[in-house]
C-alpha cells in the first residue's frame, strides 16, 4: 500500500499473525451465521406501517400518516408550525414530491439551492431540510439517508427541522433486511455516507436530562405515506 | 481550546441563580439533590494523566467521602442499569442471552481471524478512496495525524467522541503545531472548558452537574450564568455550529469497521459525530484494530445491542457509516478521508489468554451494573477506561505492573458479566490478572506468603480445625473483653460477640463495619452430636 | 435420596446453625445426611486471589473427600460456584483430573437451587408458618449458578411470612472476601448501601444465605444501629416447619433505624 504513514502495513499484521500464533494468513473461516430466530426483532407478516410509527414515536419523532395526495399540503402545514423561512430539499425523484418546491415557493418560503455550491455552507442558515428515505426500518423507527448527487448529507442534519417522506413501500421490516439488500456491495458500489437516523438529535450529558437538538435537528416530523 | 478565539459576549452579570423547572422526562434528580461538592473543577492537567504505577487509594478514599459524586454516579448509573435490562428483555425477550452469544461469538470470531479481516478490510476501504495508515504506539498514531494536518494546513479542528484519541492525549499534540482543537461531543466539551476528563466510556461528564458546566460557561465562554441544560445545550450549538462551519479538519473514532466493505462506523445521539465527519474537507477516524466485524450483516446484531446496552435505547440516534470520501458526483463530505489503525497495547493482548477482552464494543454496561463503580466514579481508575472493562483492559494495554490496583477493585460479584453484551467473562480476567501478578512477583512477598500458609493450613483437616478453633477463642476473647459476647446458657450454636476495632489483618474490616465472633460451638461440634443421637436411636 | 453435605468454613464456624437447620431441612424431606469430616475449605480465596496452584491442591482434595457422594449440597452459593465454574477451569487440560472436577461440578447444588429443581420442594403442602415481615439478600454468586428468584419463590411459600422485596437487590453487599479488607472504603460505601436499602423495606429479618454476606451485612447493621435479625434461608424453612426454635437475634432493639446513611445510598427512585 502507498501512502501511508506511520507503520509499515505488512509489517503491522505480521505482529497481529503472530500474536494469534499464525504466520500466514489465512482466509477465515465463514463467521457464525446470524441466527434469525435471536436477531430478527420485526418479520414481514408484521403490520409495518403501525409498527414504523409506533417505535418512531417513541424515540421522540412525531409521526403523520397520510395519502400522497395530502403531501404537499402537510408539508406546508409542518413548515408553518415552525415559521420557516428557508428550507433546503433533497427528494431525487420522489414522484409524491414532485411540485413541492414550487409549492412552498408559492407560500413565500425561500428554497435554497444548496446544489448551487459545494459544501455544506449554504445549509447551516436554513429552517428545515425535507428529504426522501432511502429505506425505513420498523423494528427501531429508522430512517436511513444515504448520501449522493441528489442528497447532501447535511439536509437531514443541519436545518433544526427534519421532514423525512417515508412510503409505506420505503418501510423494511428489520435490520438484516437491509443488509440483505445492500449484500455484496463493497468500497465505492456503497455511498460514501450512509446514515440511520432514529430519533432527534439528543444528550443527556448534563444530569441525564434529555435535550433535544443538541447539534442536529431539534424536532423530526416524519410524513409517512401510505399509498405509496 | 483558546478562549479569546471564541465569540465575545459581555462580561457576566452578577450572579442571578435561579432554579428552573425540573427536566421535562423526569430522568434527573432535582436541584435539591445537589450541593456545593469538593469535585476539583478547573484541572492544572488532565485527571487521567497519572504518575506510573497508579496507586487508586487517595482517589478511592476521596471519592467514598464525595457524597455530591457519589449521588450523581449512582443515580445515573442506576437508571440506565435499569433501562438496559428493560429494553433488553423487551426486545429479545428470553432469547437475551443467546443474542449476547451471538454478539460475543461474532467478535471473538473476529479477533481470532484479525489479521485476515484487517488486510480484507484495508483493501476495500482503499478502493473506497480512503488512506488506511497503521500506528504501533500513541506517538506514532498522534505523528500521523500532525502530519496530516500539517500536509492539509489546518488551523481549526473539530473532533467528535473517541475513548481511543483519549488514550493519546492528541489535543494537545494538535495545539502544539497551532492547530484549535474543540471537542463537539456537549460532555466532551463541558470537560475541556474546564480542562477536565471523562470518567465514563459513555456519559463522560456523569461527575459533574450543572451548576458547574454553567460556572465553566461563564467562566471561559463569558456567557450570562444559566443552569437551564437546555439554555446551556443552546448556547454550545450556537458555538459549534461556527466551529463546524470554519474547520478544516475533522477527527472521529470508530464503533466498528466492517471488512468486506472498507467502511467505518460512528454511533452518536448529538448529531456532531456526523457534523465532524461530513463539513470538513478532510477527516481522520481513529479507531482500535479490535473493531473489526466480518460484514455489516453481522454489524447488525451488534448494532441492536449497543445502543440498548448503552442507554437503554433502540438504537443510537445516529449510527454512521462512511465509506470512503466524497464521491465525484457529491457536493459535500470530506474530500480526504485517512483512516489510522490503533495497536496501543491491542496486539499483545490478542494472545489467546487475553483476546476476549478485547470483544468490548464500549458500551458501559459494565460501568453501569457496578456496585464498585458506582461507589468510586470513573477517575479513581486512573485511565481512559474504567470501571469492570477498565480493570482488565488497562492493565493490559499499558501493563500491568503500572496498575497493579485494578484488578483487585472488585467485589468478583459478577454483576459485569451478566451486563455485558458480547459475554466478557470480566470476574475470570480479574482473577487471572491476580494470578500473573503473582507469576510476575508484582504481588508482595508478605501476601504471597500468607496466601500459601493459609493454603497449607486448610490441606489437613486436624491444621483447619486448629485454626478455626484458635480464631474462635481469639475472637471470643476480645469479645468478651469488650462485653459483647452473648449469656452464658444461651444456645452455644447462636450466642455470638462482637469486635469493633479489631488489630491485624481484621482491622480494616472493623474500620468500617462490625465484626461477628463465631458463637461458642461449630457445626462440627453438633454434627458429632447429631451422630450420636442417631446411632442411640437404632440402637 | 444420599445427600453429602459441604458445610464451608465460615459456616462452620460463624454460621453453625445454617448448617445444622440445612440438616434437619434434608431429613425432614427424607434425604439420608452425611457430612464427611475430612472436608476443609474449597480453596475460593486462593482462587480469587490468584494463587490457583494452591487452590487446585485444595480442590483435589475436596474431590477425593466427595467421590463417593452422589449429591454435594451446600449452603452458599459463592462455594458452590466455586466448584461449578471454576474446579472444571482449575483442571483444564489435566487429565488426570479434569473428568473427576466436572464430575464434582456436575453433583454440586446450591441449598437453594437443590431445594428447587431435584426436591422440587412446596413449603405449602409442608405447613410452613412463619410470623414476621423478612426481605431476602440475594447473594452475588447465585448468577454464576444460574439462581435468580428461587429463593423468594421459596420464602412466599411460607404462611405468615410478609415477605417486603430489598431494592437494588442485585447490587453485592461489598463482601468479596478479602476485597472487604483490601478496599474498606469501597465495601464499607457498598454495605451502608445495602443497610439503607434493608432499613427501607421496614423488614425485622434479613434473609442471607451467604455467610460472607451475612457477616458484613449484619456486621454494618450492628454498626449503624439497625435493629434487624439475620437468618439463612436454611433456618428460616427449620423454623417454619418446627423443626428448629426459632432464635431471632436482633442486632438493635428490633425496628430501630440505622444512622442517617451517606448520600447516594439507600433505594433511589430513577
Amino acid at each position: 500500500m502507498k501512502g501511508h504513514l506511520g507503520a509499515d502495513p505488512a509489517e503491522f499484521i505480521a505482529r497481529v499473525r503472530a500474536a494469534l500464533g499464525r504466520s500466514r494468513t489465512e482466509p477465515a473461516p465463514p463467521p457464525p451465521a446470524v441466527d434469525e430466530t435471536i436477531a430478527r426483532l420485526a418479520r414481514p407478516s408484521d403490520d409495518l406501517v403501525a409498527l414504523f410509527e409506533k417505535r418512531a414515536t417513541l424515540v421522540g419523532m412525531k409521526v403523520r400518516r397520510i395519502k400522497s395526495a395530502d403531501l404537499t399540503r402537510e408539508v406546508l402545514a409542518v413548515l408553518e408550525s415552525v415559521s420557516a423561512r428557508r428550507v433546503v430539499v433533497g427528494v431525487g425523484s420522489l414522484p409524491q414530491a414532485l411540485g413541492l418546491k414550487e409549492s412552498i415557493r408559492r407560500k413565500g418560503i425561500e428554497v435554497v439551492d444548496w446544489q448551487a455550491a459545494p459544501g455544506l455552507d449554504t445549509q447551516y442558515d436554513t429552517d428545515a431540510g425535507i428529504t426522501d428515505v432511502h429505506a425505513a426500518l420498523a423494528e427501531t423507527g429508522t430512517m436511513i439517508c444515504n448520501s449522493d448527487a441528489g442528497h447532501s448529507r447535511g439536509l437531514s442534519l443541519i436545518p433544526p427541522v427534519h421532514i423525512p417522506l417515508v412510503r409505506a413501500s420505503d418501510i423494511l421490516p428489520d435490520m438484516l433486511d437491509y443488509w440483505a439488500r445492500i449484500k455484496g456491495k463493497r468500497g465505492r458500489e456503497l455511498p460514501s455516507s450512509m446514515a440511520f437516523i432514529t430519533g432527534p438529535s439528543k444528550t443527556a450529558d448534563i444530569e441525564g436530562v434529555l435535550i433535544t437538538g443538541v447539534h442536529g435537528p431539534g424536532a423530526v416530523h416524519v410524513m409517512l405515506v401510505e399509498d405509496a | 481550546m483558546n478562549p479569546a478565539s471564541l465569540p465575545k459576549s459581555p462580561p457576566p452579570e452578577p450572579k442571578d441563580v435561579h432554579v428552573l423547572p425540573g427536566p421535562t422526562d423526569g430522568s434527573a434528580f432535582t436541584g435539591a439533590a445537589m450541593g456545593q461538592g469538593n469535585i476539583t473543577e478547573i484541572h492544572d492537567t488532565n485527571p487521567l494523566d497519572v504518575t506510573l504505577p497508579y496507586h487508586m487509594q487517595p482517589r478511592v478514599e476521596k471519592a467514598t467521602h464525595d457524597a455530591q459524586l457519589q449521588q450523581f454516579v449512582n443515580s445515573a448509573t442506576l437508571s440506565k442499569d435499569r433501562a438496559r435490562k428493560r429494553i433488553c428483555l423487551e426486545a429479545f425477550g428470553d432469547n437475551y442471552n443467546r443474542m449476547r452469544e451471538l454478539g460475543g461469538r461474532i467478535k471473538q470470531h473476529t479477533l481470532d481471524h484479525l489479521d485476515y479481516y484487517l488486510e480484507q478490510f484495508v483493501t476495500n476501504a482503499a478502493a473506497a478512496g480512503a488512506k488506511v495508515h497503521f500506528a504501533e504506539t500513541t506517538d506514532e498514531a498522534n505523528g500521523i495525524c500532525l502530519d496530516i494536518a500539517r500536509k492539509c494546513g489546518a488551523k481549526l479542528c473539530v473532533k467528535s467522541k473517541s475513548m481511543v484519541t483519549e488514550e493519546m492525549h492528541l489535543l494537545p499534540k494538535l495545539e502544539s503545531i497551532g492547530v484549535e482543537t474543540v471537542e463537539t461531543d456537549l460532555g466532551e466539551f463541558i470537560l475541556q472548558l474546564d480542562k477536565d476528563a471523562p470518567s465514563h466510556i459513555v456519559q463522560p461528564m456523569i461527575h459533574k452537574d450543572r451548576a458547574a458546566t454553567a460556572r465553566a460557561f461563564t467562566r471561559e465562554l463569558h456567557v450570562e450564568y444559566t443552569e437551564d441544560p437546555g439554555k446551556l445545550c443552546q448556547i454550545a450549538r450556537n458555538l459549534l455550529r461556527n466551529k463546524y462551519r470554519q474547520a478544516d479538519m475533522g477527527i472521529c473514532g470508530g464503533n466498528f469497521l466492517i471488512a468486506d466493505t472498507g467502511t467505518v462506523v460512528i454511533c452518536t445521539n448529538e448529531g456532531n459525530g456526523r457534523l465532524c465527519t461530513s463539513a470538513p474537507r478532510v477527516l481522520v477516524a481513529f479507531v482500535g484494530i479490535e473493531k473489526l466485524v466480518p460484514s455489516l450483516e453481522h454489524l447488525g446484531v451488534l448494532l441492536k445491542l449497543l445502543a440498548r446496552s448503552a442507554t437503554g435505547q433502540p438504537l443510537t440516534v445516529y449510527n454512521h457509516f462512511m465509506t470512503g470520501p466524497r464521491r465525484p458526483d457529491e457536493h459535500d463530505g470530506p474530500e480526504e478521508m485517512h483512516i489510522i489503525l490503533v495497536d496501543n497495547g491491542r496486539v499483545k493482548t490478542l494472545k489467546e489468554e487475553t483476546r476476549e477482552m478485547l470483544r468490548c464494543i464500549r458500551c458501559g454496561a459494565c460501568l453501569n451494573t457496578c456496585p464498585v463503580y458506582r461507589k468510586i466514579g470513573g477517575h479513581a481508575y486512573g485511565s481512559v477506561y474504567s470501571g469492570p472493562i477498565g480493570a482488565i483492559l488497562t492493565p493490559m494495554l499499558k501493563g500491568l505492573g503500572n496498575y497493579p490496583d485494578l484488578p483487585h477493585a472488585s467485589s468478583l460479584c459478577g454483576a459485569c458479566y451478566e451486563a455485558c453484551p458480547v459475554k466478557i467473562n470480566i470476574p475470570k480476567f480479574l482473577i487471572q490478572l491476580r494470578r500473573d501478578q503473582i507469576k510476575q512477583k508484582i504481588t508482595r512477598w508478605p501476601d504471597r506468603l500468607i496466601y500459601r500458609v493459609w493454603a497449607a493450613t486448610l490441606r489437613n483437616s486436624l491444621t483447619y480445625r486448629l485454626g478455626g478453633w484458635m480464631q474462635k477463642w481469639m475472637f471470643r476473647l476480645q469479645a468478651r473483653g469488650n462485653g459483647s459476647l452473648g449469656r452464658a446458657g444461651s444456645d452455644p450454636y447462636a450466642s455470638r460477640g462482637w469486635l469493633s476495632d479489631a488489630p491485624g489483618p481484621v482491622k480494616s474490616w472493623t474500620r468500617e463495619r462490625d465484626m461477628p465472633t463465631p458463637p461458642a460451638r461449630s457445626f462440627r461440634q453438633w454434627w458429632d452430636e447429631h451422630e450420636k443421637d442417631k446411632k442411640s436411636k437404632e440402637a | 435420596m444420599k445427600v453429602s453435605i459441604f458445610i464451608t468454613c465460615l459456616s462452620d464456624t460463624f454460621y453453625p446453625r445454617t448448617g445444622i437447620a440445612m440438616v434437619k431441612v434434608l431429613e425432614h424431606l427424607g434425604c439420608e445426611v452425611d457430612f464427611p469430616q475430612a472436608q476443609t475449605c474449597c480453596g475460593q480465596p486462593m482462587y480469587n486471589n490468584g494463587f490457583h496452584d494452591e487452590s487446585r491442591e485444595l480442590a483435589k482434595r475436596m474431590i477425593q473427600v466427595f467421590e463417593n457422594s452422589d449429591h454435594v449440597v451446600t449452603p452458599s452459593g459463592s462455594c458452590a460456584a466455586m466448584v461449578r465454574d471454576y474446579y472444571p477451569e482449575l483442571f483444564h487440560g489435566d487429565h488426570a483430573w479434569e473428568h473427576d472436577a466436572r464430575k464434582f461440578a456436575d453433583k454440586t447444588y446450591e441449598f437453594i437451587e437443590y431445594l428447587v429443581k431435584v426436591l422440587k420442594v412446596d413449603l405449602t403442602q409442608l405447613g410452613a408458618k412463619w410470623k414476621g415481615k423478612a426481605t431476602y439478600h440475594y447473594s452475588c454468586h447465585l448468577r454464576g449458578i444460574g439462581i435468580t428468584n428461587e429463593a423468594e419463590q421459596i420464602i412466599r411459600q411460607i404462611d405468615g411470612l410478609e415477605y417486603v422485596p430489598l431494592e437494588k437487590s442485585e447490587q453485592c453487599c461489598g463482601f468479596g472476601g478479602t476485597f472487604a479488607m483490601k478496599y474498606p472504603d469501597i465495601s464499607g460505601t457498598m454495605v451502608r448501601d445495602k443497610v439503607a436499602c434493608i432499613a427501607a423495606t421496614g423488614a425485622q429479618t434479613v434473609i442471607s444465605n451467604d455467610a460472607g454476606c451475612t457477616m458484613n451485612i449484619s456486621g454494618s447493621c450492628r454498626r449503624e444501629g439497625a435493629g434487624v435479625a439475620f437468618k439463612s434461608l436454611a433456618e428460616i424453612i427449620a423454623e417454619s416447619l418446627g423443626l428448629m426454635e426459632r432464635h431471632d437475634d436482633y442486632l438493635h432493639p428490633a425496628g430501630q433505624k440505622p444512622r442517617t446513611a451517606i448520600a447516594g445510598c439507600g433505594p433511589i427512585k430513577t
